[in-house]
């Protein structure tokens, strides 16, 4: 459970933090809270683990990404951009290159080619996910910032029908 | 309106500008010179913008008016992009003076990023964890830290030769590989493909592959068609470098 769970997450969320210094982030609470999403979207890949197909894994740890730094983007006032390129960071199929092209300089043509579709799956699910998740959030957005108007105008109609 | 339409406009482009170098999407960039300019004034603004170049076209009395910026690379920065959105939006609500918005432009223009030490600090602990996170073991991270460290020099001086991505992204992965191979056979670590692969993942263009689908749904399929372009040649090029490491040592070492 330690070893399984916590270990992987825990150095997501490490991985994630010493990245930001790559991406120059100053402000230390975006820091610390990019980082959690690092941690929190390697979580949910772990839970998603059922599912037993990893383009599926990182499809929802995508999502719950993206949705993740939609939120933080809301209450820290910074773009979400930030939030989501780093809790990103650890689903980037960096060990998929690696052993694509290791088959490859073996001579391993069939392996190879697997590994290759996986990488590019992997990379595929993670730009879905985070533009589904994104997709939705705006939808959201607009919606709660329709019904503002409403309600706005509503006021507005209000007062003015009492000012007669 | 006391600033001309011309001041505005070339507000607007800077802005844009330094949130498209600094890693902003391109929706955010074309989104936040839409937003500047109707907030001076100024509506049906023609704006494009792809990785490479922001067009804005404004009418001035009938008049177009164009300005065009060329931009010539990009390094991620988010600190910076997070403070020009915060500008943009504090301009756009608070109607800002235009002279006051182009030097607060360039004073969080001439802002210093990390320095060298920082850096080269975070690449080297970004490498340790990333092994640590593909299941290497203590000893592995430890070479992958000085990994890490090798790619930050090597970019360094690569980029003060002024080369470009592919190859400082080329040799760099193949130093990193040799430093890992040469280690495993010294007996100091245990697997180089968990070195290799924790020291790559600062060279792995994950920013791009995050933005392509971004953008190609909110419509810019040029941007998203270029970057795909950038994420394949990045990848492969850290593929080559590995390679060539790898290959170099099988023929000359007979054996990894």
């Amino acid at each position: 459970m330690f070893k399984d769970i916590f270990l992987p997450c825990l150095w997501a969320f490490l991985s994630s933090l010493v990245f930001c210094g790559i991406f120059n982030v100053h402000d230390k609470k975006i820091i610390l809270v990019s980082a959690l999403g690092g941690g929190l979207g390697w979580f949910a890949y772990l839970l998603a683990a059922p599912s037993e197909s990893v383009v599926m894994q990182n499809f929802i740890a995508a999502v719950t990404v993206a949705l993740f730094s939609e939120f933080m983007s809301r209450i820290f006032k910074a773009p979400s951009t930030v939030f989501l390129v780093i809790g990103v960071l650890p689903m980037v199929p960096g060990g998929g290159i690696y052993y694509t092209m290791e088959y490859g300089v073996q001579g391993n043509t069939a392996m190879f080619i697997e590994k290759g579709l996986e990488t590019i799956s992997i990379a595929g699910a993670i730009a879905v996910g985070v533009s589904i998740a994104s997709a939705l959030f705006r939808l959201y957005s607009y919606f709660q910032a329709q019904q503002f108007k409403q309600r706005e105008n509503m006021v507005i109609r209000y007062d003015r029908n009492n000012n007669k | 309106m006391s600033a001309t339409n011309e001041c505005i406009l070339k507000a607007a482009c800077k802005l844009g500008r330094n949130i498209l170098e600094n890693g902003g999407e391109i929706y955010r960039v074309e989104e936040t010179i839409n937003f500047f300019l109707e907030a001076y004034g100024i509506f049906d603004a023609q704006i494009f913008a792809i990785p490479a170049t922001i067009i804005v076209t404004i009418e001035e009395d009938g008049k177009p008016m164009t300005m065009v910026e060329r931009v010539k690379g990009s390094s991620i920065n988010l600190d910076k992009l997070s403070k020009f959105n915060d500008l943009s939006r504090r301009a756009c609500r608070d109607k800002l003076p235009v002279e006051s918005v182009m030097q607060e432009i360039e004073k969080i223009r001439s802002e210093k990023p990390y320095s060298f030490f920082m850096s080269l600090m975070s690449f080297g602990f970004t490498a340790f964890f990333f092994c640590l996170f593909w299941k290497g073991d203590l000893r592995d991270a430890l070479v992958a830290f000085v990994c890490g460290l090798s790619t930050k020099y090597c970019l360094e001086f690569m980029s003060r030769g002024k080369t470009n991505i592919f190859f400082s992204n080329a040799v760099s992965s193949a130093v990193i590989a040799y430093i890992a191979i040469l280690c495993v056979n010294l007996g100091l670590a245990h697997h180089y493909d968990k070195i290799i692969i924790g020291a790559i993942m600062s060279l792995v263009p994950g920013v791009a592959i995050t933005n392509i689908m971004r953008d190609i749904i909110a419509g810019d399929v040029i941007t998203g068609t270029t970057k795909l372009a950038e994420v394949l040649l990045t990848a492969l090029a850290i593929a080559v470098g590995i390679a060539l490491a790898m290959s170099t040592v099988i023929f000359f070492g007979g054996g990894l």
